[in-house]
């Protein structure tokens, strides 16, 4: 068990470096030279005082040799120290400290409205197998994940208006401060995250593999010992069902992010999503590279982690 | 479940062969679900092909020109008109013909959706198979870097790629979704070539001294297929939802290009409170179009993977 969990952990780690490594070079291989847009000058740079350019090169680190900044950023990375922001003038951490929030609210309500409905609805949905309901379940799951989530946003801004001449607020409204108007905020673009990607994947997961399971012979055998069916389905059924659900926790970061980004930019919030957007055009390095490599680092450590379950919840896999 | 066996049971030859259609037809009877995706799969590839008529139809009406020559946006009179027997779907904010742009928009979401899930899924069998077959070092460190791009949110990763290229055209929009699109694939064609590498039958071809292109050709690819063809239908819709999000951000297809996530772009919005139907219509056409191709995608995956099949 020990030795795996260290050989995991050693295989994580060029995966995370890896990740370090492109975002690092990516930011730089895109044109568009920081400094200049720094000082508002266009293409080429006409009519920029050549000293400032120099000046702020300096100032950002950006005259050394590649490797060296890389190093330097990955020598802050370990002792905290993660860098300004070009664009925002302010330290990562205090940055990030600002955005993170929002999004980490919006993501995990998100979450928790997709886990709930799409568990729910695949246990319903591997029950009627074959029914209408069982269509009807999956066609819902299918569309949510169909339907891009910046136009269900856009339509459910646009009831909003045309219906009860309100929108959601924008800016930021933090929970601790008001947490009414936080939720009255929030939740709409949690629900519209929610409803998508985070309830039509682990809904189909969730069917597939209750179907799989009502057919066990432990089923049967609870069934012969005359167990009442919904105890039969709540503590055998779904129990074991939802192990492998769990895995798709690892695949859900990424995709909330990608949620994030266009979301965020139809409700107008100010997180973590919109900020990547305005860095990558604006070549706010620090910014993409921190943001990316955290992301990368937890989509590990949530697929880490999952394996780890995995062997505890199902005593049939040892490692 | 009685007709499925008999589906099955006649695929492998139990009983009296049927022809190839009936065939067919009797694994998709059971599936309505994948007949509506069949359906609008159909219906969208229509619109495609049928464009330029439907200008013409269109056109005494509606001013509308081309998807490529439009200009004089503030001269033109169906300026967010709502829908009427002359524009059938109303105006967008230039006053062109929405229909018509909607129409000519399943132009750019299937050649997206296609380049993508052909080109990438191409490249993805290729490293795949290759990366399986060979193994050794090569595989893993291809492996390693697998798992470094999957690490990445897909749309950041197509965001960056767009920044590099620098350019906005529907081109460099199909190679930032095509890369992010690789990991996954190339992850699905590597478990199954790793799977067939080991069978007696590829063994056999060895001994009998296949060179690796007779062994990667004859033995390995006929027997990946099944789940290249299933990740690659999986990958249309997703690719079309990709190039919408990247157009509505404003780095994707530009204007003045009919792309159906353009339509909606940010100051879409704006309109929408007098205008409800520029972002209402734009975005029924990709969502349908999308959800066609998912239930397609899911219902070919059960055809095609026995294992799956009455999940």
């Amino acid at each position: 068990m020990w030795a795996y969990v260290i050989r995991r952990i050693l295989l994580a780690v060029p995966t995370i470096l890896g990740v370090t490594i492109v975002v690092f070079l990516i930011m730089r291989i895109a044109p568009g030279d920081v400094a200049i847009m720094m000082l508002g000058g266009g293409e080429g740079g006409g009519g920029i005082d050549p000293e400032a350019l120099e000046r702020i090169r300096t100032e950002l680190g950006l005259n050394k040799p590649l490797y060296e900044q890389y190093l330097g950023w990955i020598y802050g990375l370990f002792t905290l120290d993660f860098g300004k922001s070009f664009f925002y003038n302010a330290d990562m951490d205090r940055l990030i400290g600002r955005k993170a929030p929002l999004s980490l609210q919006v993501g995990l309500m998100g979450l928790i409205i997709g886990s709930i409905l799409g568990i729910a609805g695949g246990v319903v949905a591997a029950l009627k197998q074959d029914t209408f309901f069982d269509y009807l379940i999956r066609g819902i799951a299918i569309l949510g994940i169909s339907v891009p989530t910046f136009w269900s946003g856009m339509m459910l801004i646009l009831i909003f208006v045309r219906l009860f001449d309100w929108i959601p607020r924008q800016g930021y409204i933090p929970i601790w401060e008001d947490p009414v108007a936080n939720l009255a905020q929030l939740i709409w673009p949690a629900l519209i995250i929610g409803l998508g990607f985070l309830m039509g994947v682990p809904l189909r997961m969730m069917r597939a593999t209750m179907l799989e399971v009502m057919r066990e012979d432990y089923i049967r055998t609870a069934r012969a010992k005359g167990l009442k069916e919904r105890v039969i389905i709540v503590r055998h059924a779904m129990r074991n069902a939802l192990i492998p659900v769990l895995t798709l926790i690892g695949i859900f970061l990424p995709i909330t992010v990608t949620g994030l980004v266009v979301t965020e930019q139809v409700f107008g919030l100010p997180g973590i999503g919109r900020m990547m957007v305005d860095s990558i055009n604006q070549r706010d390095f620090p910014v993409v590279q921190l943001v990316v490599t955290l992301t990368g680092f937890a989509v590990v450590a949530a697929n880490l982690g999952v394996d780890l379950l995995y062997g505890w919840l199902d005593p049939r896999i040892r490692y | 479940m009685a007709a499925q066996t008999e589906a099955v049971a006649e695929i492998i030859g139990q009983r009296r062969r049927r022809n190839i259609l009936e065939r067919n037809w009797l694994l998709w009877r059971r599936r309505p679900l994948g007949l509506v995706g069949l359906g609008l799969v159909a219906i969208l590839i229509l619109m495609a092909a049928t464009a330029p008529i439907w200008q013409i139809l269109t056109a005494n009406a509606s001013n509308y020109d081309g998807f490529i020559e439009y200009r004089y946006a503030s001269q033109i009179p169906a300026q967010l008109v709502g829908p009427s027997a002359e524009h059938w779907l109303g105006g967008d904010r230039y006053g062109r013909d929405l229909f018509t742009r909607i129409v000519y928009g399943a132009q750019i979401s299937l050649y997206v959706g296609f380049a993508v899930a052909m080109g990438a899924g191409t490249i993805a069998g290729i490293l795949g198979i290759t990366s399986a077959y060979f193994g050794g070092w090569v595989d893993l460190l291809g492996q390693r870097l697998v798992d470094v791009l999957q690490a990445f949110p897909g749309l950041i990763l197509a965001m960056a790629i767009v920044a590099i290229l620098q350019t906005f055209s529907i081109e460099v929009t199909i190679i930032a979704i095509s890369i992010p699109a690789l990991p996954a694939m190339i992850r699905v064609v590597r478990g199954q070539a790793l799977s067939v590498t080991k069978t007696d039958y590829v063994l056999a071809g060895r001994t009998i001294g296949a060179s690796h292109l007779r062994l990667i050709f004859r033995y390995i690819m006929p027997n990946s297929m099944a789940p290249w063809i299933i990740v690659v239908t999986g990958r249309l819709g997703s690719a079309i939802t990709t190039e919408a999000s990247l157009s509505f951000l404003g780095l994707g297809v530009p204007e003045p290009h009919p792309s159906w996530g353009g339509m909606l772009n940010a100051s879409a919005l704006d309109f929408a409170e007098l205008a409800p139907h520029i972002i209402v219509f734009p975005g029924l056409a990709l969502s349908l179009a999308v959800f066609g191709f998912n239930v397609f995608g899911d219902a070919l995956r059960d055809v095609l993977d026995p294992r799956l099949r009455g999940r």
